[in-house]
């Protein structure tokens, strides 16, 4: 089984590749930008029972520990959190989240906030 | 505070901003970094002390090997210093950051091809911004029944974790021995390729360890001659069965017994994996923090030690290995393994079995993780971590000892005692996690006292450390004492030769270039 796959495509496809969100019928993705980026990013720590779903909890309560499920973040907080850090989270530099990732992943966190 | 931290890269302010406009002039302006923020982003993440003492100027990140080959060239020609990163998160060894402040990082997070798997041959080629949840993605997606060896933080580079000789607990735990074949950008900017690699298309790059003279390869590990751009690894082919072995000792002085009666069993190689041994504190600090249990200061009494292993239910140390491959096999080497146990302790193992077709999560397969992330709050505020590892000779009585010493230093320094053993064949690395908070200053200051006093300690027992945070990097290298220093003045003598305008990572391992070096 070699050269199974060329290198830049897989790059482009590794946030959907990983979880395999793909629509069986039609085989595309189903998934919004901002979700793939969180899922590739972010979900790594922040998916239920992980690591960073469980030392959330200890801060802010269990029902808050689950970020796709929270409907009060702020954009600029969550860029803040991102780029600097909280607690045991470590930062994130602009070239393993660039900006744009960031500000599709900030789009995604906050599409359920009230309006 | 660290030596290390006194020296200072000597770029001019205007010829660093040369340098970063002639590198935006070829991989793009995007792609390079020097404001206050993206700098701060390349501090230590869990940094002993202020960050800024290795503090960045800037940030480079190519996405090609042709692109490290122009910025090392572009490098030498306006003498600023490079510190190269694959993805930064070195944790517990300093992270992104660099030993010698006022570098420019060249990060090669972008690297991120998955050149080639080959199942049949089990290995695969990847460039250094692979990180293990990249490659495991991978062969999951495409279906490849190849098994890794990942970490407790697999935030990582797969390939830059290997060049810091970073271990797994599977039968391929000593990453550094998985790399086969390397692509080097060398300090001139000429790029390289080592063993059967030297010869054009020739298939045997990642399948051989030896080429044609000299092996070059464990010199760019830990190192700063080259910049690896791709390189072979290994993998796993999956096994057909697994068996797990678990068994606890109620004593620290068991140890002893332990690391005799499987250290017999791994140089024989009944066990093939890296087997390690863990005290009480692993499962307290990944479900809590210091304060659930205990406030006062100093280490917890043994009172609280109790109280943790009743609550976890686990021993002072706990044993936890697999056998692999044919399900008969293990199981003969399973009852092998028990009677050499019977013989020296009435404890007994449990033992599960898995094999192919079983739900594959009982399989025992080594799966990326960020679970040992949850450790480093245990002594509470902005937690972080540093690990003391000296390896010593596989046996008891000196385990024991070693561990002795470290317990009685870390109670003497008020931390809490963090152990765990990785059985190689021959020798035993001895992990000390010690944990404090990123804010404290009187306790990071203990941290210093202590870790130094654990050098010296080693040092005079005839040990030194396979690897060590950016802040004691000089402080072990001169723990390698023979005949004056010879092997670091050795590598000295290389640098100059190979890197004459000291350009790539100073100070890395110690290893600080003529520019840069300060006479002892």
């Amino acid at each position: 089984m070699r050269r199974i796959m060329g290198g830049r495509v897989l790059l482009a496809m590794l946030p959907l590749l990983f979880w395999g969100v793909v629509n069986a019928a039609d085989n595309r993705v189903t998934v919004e930008p901002g979700q793939a980026y969180f899922m590739y990013h972010c979900e790594t720590c922040h998916l239920p029972n992980g690591t960073g779903t469980k030392l959330l909890a200890r801060r802010v309560g269990a029902d808050k520990s689950l970020l796709v499920r929270r409907t009060d973040l702020v954009g600029d907080y969550v860029r803040a959190v991102v780029r600097n850090g909280v607690g045991g989270m470590p930062w994130f530099t602009r070239v393993e989240v660039t900006d744009a990732e960031l500000e599709e992943i900030v789009n995604y966190l906050t599409r359920n906030n009230p309006r | 505070m660290a030596a290390s931290s006194s020296r200072r890269a000597d770029v001019a302010p205007r010829q660093l901003t040369r340098f970063l406009k002639a590198v935006a002039a070829e991989i793009g302006d995007e792609w390079v970094f020097d404001s206050a923020t993206d700098v701060a982003s390349y501090q230590d993440v869990f940094a002993l002390g202020d960050p800024r003492l290795h503090s960045p100027a800037g940030a480079v990140a190519p996405l090609t090997a042709a692109q490290v080959q122009t910025i090392v060239r572009l490098a030498n020609r306006f003498k600023v210093p490079l510190w190269t990163i694959s993805r930064g998160k070195n944790f517990g060894y300093g992270g992104a950051a660099p030993v010698m402040r006022g570098v420019v990082i060249l990060d090669l997070t972008r690297m991120k091809r998955i050149i080639d798997v080959d199942e049949k041959l089990a290995y695969c080629v990847i460039e250094p911004g692979v990180g293990f949840y990249d490659l495991h993605a991978y062969l999951r997606a495409n279906g490849i029944r190849l098994w890794m060896s990942c970490l407790g933080n697999s935030l990582g580079s797969v390939i830059g974790n290997a060049l810091e000789h970073g271990t797994g607990i599977t039968p391929y735990a000593d990453h550094a021995m998985n790399l086969c074949g390397m692509e080097l950008v060398m300090p001139d900017g000429d790029i390289v390729r080592t063993g059967m690699g030297a010869m054009d298309d020739n298939p045997t790059w990642h399948l051989s360890r030896h080429g044609y003279g000299p092996g070059w390869e464990q010199m760019f590990t830990q190192s700063n001659f080259g910049v690896v751009t791709r390189a072979g690894m290994w993998l796993m082919p999956e096994p057909e069965g697994t068996l797990s072995m678990t068994m606890n000792a109620d004593k620290p002085e068991d140890i002893r017994w332990i690391v005799d009666t499987l250290g017999e069993l791994r140089t024989k190689r009944i066990i093939t994996q890296a087997t390690t041994v863990r005290n009480y504190m692993r499962w307290a600090a990944l479900d809590s923090v210091r304060s659930d249990w205990y406030d006062g200061p100093g280490a917890m009494p043994d009172e609280v030690i109790e109280r943790i292993r009743q609550k976890y239910g686990v021993g002072w140390w706990n044993i936890n290995f697999r056998l692999y491959e044919l399900p008969e096999v293990n199981d003969a080497h399973a009852r092998f393994i028990e009677e050499k146990f019977k013989a020296v302790t009435d404890n007994r193992f449990e033992i599960s079995r898995w094999r192919q077709g079983d739900p594959p999560a009982l399989s025992g397969e080594s799966l990326p993780g960020v679970g040992s992330m949850q450790m480093v709050n245990w002594a509470g505020g902005r937690g972080g971590h540093v690990g003391f590892s000296p390896v010593l000779p596989l046996n008891g009585e000196l385990a024991f000892a070693q561990f002795d010493r470290t317990r009685v230093r870390m109670k003497e320094f008020g931390f809490d005692y963090y152990g765990s053993m990785y059985l190689w064949e021959r020798a035993i690395t001895v992990i000390s996690q010690i944990f404090f908070d990123r804010d404290d200053a009187q306790m990071l200051e203990r941290v210093h006292g202590l870790f130094r006093a654990l050098i010296a300690d080693a040092a005079q027992n005839g040990y030194g450390e396979y690897r060590t945070h950016i802040d004691f990097m000089d402080d072990v290298a001169r723990s390698f004492a023979f005949n004056n220093h010879a092997l670091l003045r050795w590598n000295e003598k290389l640098k100059d030769a190979l890197d004459p305008n000291g350009i790539l990572s100073p100070g890395k391992q110690g290893i600080w270039p003529a520019r840069y070096r300060e006479e002892a």
